[in-house]
Formats: structure tokens, sequence, C-alpha cells
């Protein structure tokens, strides 16, 4: 994997905590998706300057799980996002 | 009282009923030029805006009509981006400039809406009923992507341009669209009226399934397309709102606060008012909103039937229309006992006729005029 990439929000796509259900949220132009913690998380590293790898490395350390057991679920995460145009990767 | 599940999650504001272009499928309600005269105010827009915020709503949907016709859009915008909101606008796009266009991005707009009636300006231009508006659009489009605003494509399909489907995908994708929508006509409001113009055939209607299906192979990552079935050929009725007063709202340009964008139509139901009430005391209270929330209010043969969780027997406004009961089964489903009506409207249209090919148009365009003349008779 190109574990050197580095992903960003892109700018059709807005990350916020919505305070009514107390849920962090995803919002785009025709709809909006609840995430759960994880993949807020990562979305909010999604900041056009880490790497995947070091987003797998910093969550890895938060959660204390294995890298290996992290890194598979992070990249299908970034890609499903990234081919519904919520992520850029370059 | 308040069940978190059911916050409503958008809001669409049809800030005007004004608009400079005329098209035959506008989905307002015909009788519009009645209320011209009593839009909200700023002022009350903005206190929409803040109750929207405080009712969980997260998107807000800026339309019309037109809503650059409207001076006080980019403070509005301000308003909504301000309140944490997500601001969209549906535009016909013609009286975009720089400048304007300069004062909505930094009031906070998140992204634009921008509907072309064809990819081919004659036609465009016989659609909106405008000369040059088709120019105007692709003017604006150019300047969006100056600006780096994130678009949208929306086209709304009918009998006379749904065989150009992949000439407008095309066309779509080099402007720079993010998303298209090929909007297959719904049939309320003038789109209703003018719906012997408008119903394609079943044979565009395969065709063009399928190449609607074949470009979002060839467009994948870089343009997503929208293409759904036009429902008066499809068996089962579309999932209307995701059910009646569940996740949307409207306000309409007079104060009127709708589930649904075509629901002033239903004569049976009488709306509420945000002069005279709150959004939040509407969403939870009102007749309107309570009547088809749910399931429990379905007749037969929805009541038994396991997909009903799944369309919510469909759209009420459909329903009034054609069996002037808007709690009944969505005609448009096979089951519905008054599906015979939709049959016969489909091979009306089908039946093969003598010389109908390249015949011009007949519409009866979105005017003052013609709304005044439908109304008032
Ligand atoms: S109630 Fe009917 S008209 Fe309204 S959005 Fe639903 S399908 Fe459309
Ligand atoms: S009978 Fe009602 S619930 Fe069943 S498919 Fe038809 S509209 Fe939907």
């Amino acid at each position: 994997m190109h574990s050197d990439k580095i992903p960003t929000l892109s700018s059709k796509a807005r990350l916020k905590f919505d305070q009514a259900r107390q849920k962090p949220v995803l919002l785009y132009p025709e709809g909006l998706l609840f995430l759960n913690q994880t993949a807020y998380k990562i979305l909010l590293l999604c900041d056009g300057k880490r790497k995947v790898d070091d987003i797998v490395t910093e969550l890895s350390k938060e959660y204390s799980i294995e890298r290996v057991e992290m890194e598979k679920d992070i990249w299908d995460f970034i890609l499903t996002l990234c081919e519904r145009g919520f992520i850029q990767l370059n | 009282m308040s069940n978190l599940k059911l916050l409503p999650l958008s809001l669409l504001c049809e800030l005007t009923f004004h608009c400079p272009l005329e098209c035959p499928y506008c989905s307002n309600t015909l009788g519009y030029s009645k209320w011209l005269k009593e839009e909200l105010s700023t002022e009350e827009w903005i206190r929409v805006l803040q109750e929207a915020q405080r009712l969980g709503i997260l998107q807000v949907y800026f339309s019309g009509g037109e809503p650059l016709v409207r001076k006080d859009l980019p403070v509005l915008i301000r308003t909504a981006h301000d309140l944490g909101l997500y601001s969209n606008m549906s535009t016909g796009g013609t009286l975009i400039n720089r400048k304007l266009l300069k004062k909505i991005k930094e009031a906070g707009l998140d992204s634009i809406q921008l509907s072309i009636q064809d990819c081919r300006p004659e036609s465009a231009d016989l659609f909106s009923g405008v000369k040059k508006s088709f120019e105007k659009k692709i003017e604006a489009v150019q300047l969006i992507n100056e600006f780096s605003i994130p678009l949208g494509i929306n086209v709304v399909i009918h009998r006379h341009n749904i065989e150009r489907i992949s000439e407008i995908i095309d066309f779509a994708a080099a402007l720079g669209a993010q998303r298209l929508e090929l909007a297959n006509t719904q049939y309320y409001g003038w789109a209703l009226h003018n719906r012997k113009e408008l119903l394609p055939r079943r044979h565009q209607v395969e065709k063009a399934a399928k190449e609607a299906s074949n470009a979002k192979e060839k467009y994948k990552g870089k343009m997503e397309i929208l293409f759904v079935i036009p429902d008066y050929y499809s068996s089962f009725p579309k999932p209307c709102l995701q059910g009646w007063a569940k996740v949307y709202m409207t306000v309409s340009a007079d104060g009127t606060v709708l589930p649904c964008q075509s629901a002033r139509d239903i004569r049976s139901l009488s709306f509420p008012n945000i002069r005279s009430d709150t959004l939040e005391n509407i969403w939870w209270n009102s007749e309107a909103f309570n009547k088809f929330r749910g399931t429990d209010f379905l007749p037969e043969p929805c009541k038994s039937c396991p997909r009903k969780e799944i369309d919510f027997g469909g759209c009420r406004c459909q329903a009034f229309l054609f069996t002037a009961d808007a709690s009944a089964t969505d005609p448009v489903c096979i089951y519905s006992p008054h599906h015979h009506l939709i049959e016969k409207i489909v091979e009306e249209i089908n039946a093969p006729k003598e010389n109908n090919k390249s015949k011009e148009p007949t519409f009866v365009y979105r005017t003052i005029k013609n709304s005044k003349a439908l109304c008032c008779s």
C-alpha cells in the first residue's frame, strides 16, 4: 500500500460535532453521515499534512493496538470515502 | 418530548417565487403568483435559521424560484454559516456575476447546485423559455470553478432531452461537475400540468437507463452520476422524503411550513406558517406534520405489506393528486387499487402515433401570467 500518501478532507465535505445528537457528523452537498468515534478521529487527522502512515501510528498509540491490526481498517475507510469524493489522496 | 431519532436534518428554504426562467417542469405550485407579495423579510428568515439550528437541523438548502433574486442572500448564507449549518444554493445560474459570487463565497456557502436544461443551447433556451440563458449558465459555471466552490449539476430529464443523456453526461463532466443529478421529471405543480409533453416513452427510458449506468462506470471517481427511473415506469413508489416529517422540512417564500415542497397541493390539509408559530412547535405538534408520520396511517394494501418500512407507501402528494385521499397507497405501486390510472397515462404516451417525430413541444411556461390564468380559472 502507498502509506506515504497524504489524505485531505475535500472542500465539499465538512466535519463537525453535532451538539443536538452528541455525535460527530460529516456533511456534504447532498446529505450527511453520522460517524463513530474512530471514524471521527481518522477524519480529524486527514488534515493534508499527515501521511496515512502517520495516522496509523497515532491511532495505534492512542488505542494501544498493534499497527498491523489497524492498518487495513483505516485504509479501507479512507478509500471508501475517497471513492465518494469526501477525501482526496495525494 | 424530543425523540432524538426524529430530529429534522435538513431545511429547504424557498426564499422567493420570483425567477428569471420559465421552465415548464418547475416544481413550484401552479398558483405561486398569489404569494409573490408575501415574501418573508430578512429578519424573519434569520429567525427561521436560528430556530432550525436549535431544532437540530444540520443542512440548509437555499432555493426558490431563484434564490439570487433576493438581495439579502449573502446575509442569510452568512447567518447559516455562523450557526454552523452546512449551506447549499440551488440556482439557475443566470444571475451570477463575479462580484456576487465573491460575496457569497465569503459569506461561507458550502456548495452550489446549478440546473441546466440541456447540453445544446437552442434546446436549453427552449426549455427555460428564455433566450441566451444557456450562455449565461456556462459563464456562471466558469466563475464557480474559478472560485473553487464545489459544484453539482442538475438536469431535469423529460421526453425532449432524454435521448441526449450520454451527451449531457459528457457535457457536465467537461464543465467540471463533481456530481450530476439526472432528475427525471416528477409530476407535481407545473410538470403535472405539462405532463403530456414531458413524460418520456418506455423505449426512451430503457435506453437512457442503460446509458446512464455505462457512464457511471466511465466517470467513476471523477463525477458521481445519479439517475433514477421515472416513477411512472417503476413497479414501486419512491421512499418519499425518507418518510413524511422524518428528516426534512420546507419553509416556503410566504412562510408556509411544509413537510415536502409539493405538499401545498394537498388541499385536504392546512399548513402552518412561520409568522404565527415556531419551527419547533410546527415540527412536533402541528397536525400537518403529524398526520402521515410513520406508517400507522397507511390503509391496505400497504398496511400488511412488508415494503412499507422501505417506501412508506410512497408519496402523499401523488396519492392525493390521483385519489383525492392523501393517506392512500401511492398509485405508482402495482398493488394500489388506483394503479390503472397510472397505467392509462403510460399507455397513452406509448401508443404508436403517426408523424409524432420531431414535433415542436407545446409547453405552458411558468410565468406570472400563466399562473394567474390557471389558478383563477
Ligand atoms: S411528498 Fe411527494 S411531492 Fe413531496 S417530496 Fe415526497 S414524493 Fe415528492
Ligand atoms: S403496497 Fe404500499 S407498502 Fe407495499 S409496495 Fe406498495 S406502496 Fe409500498
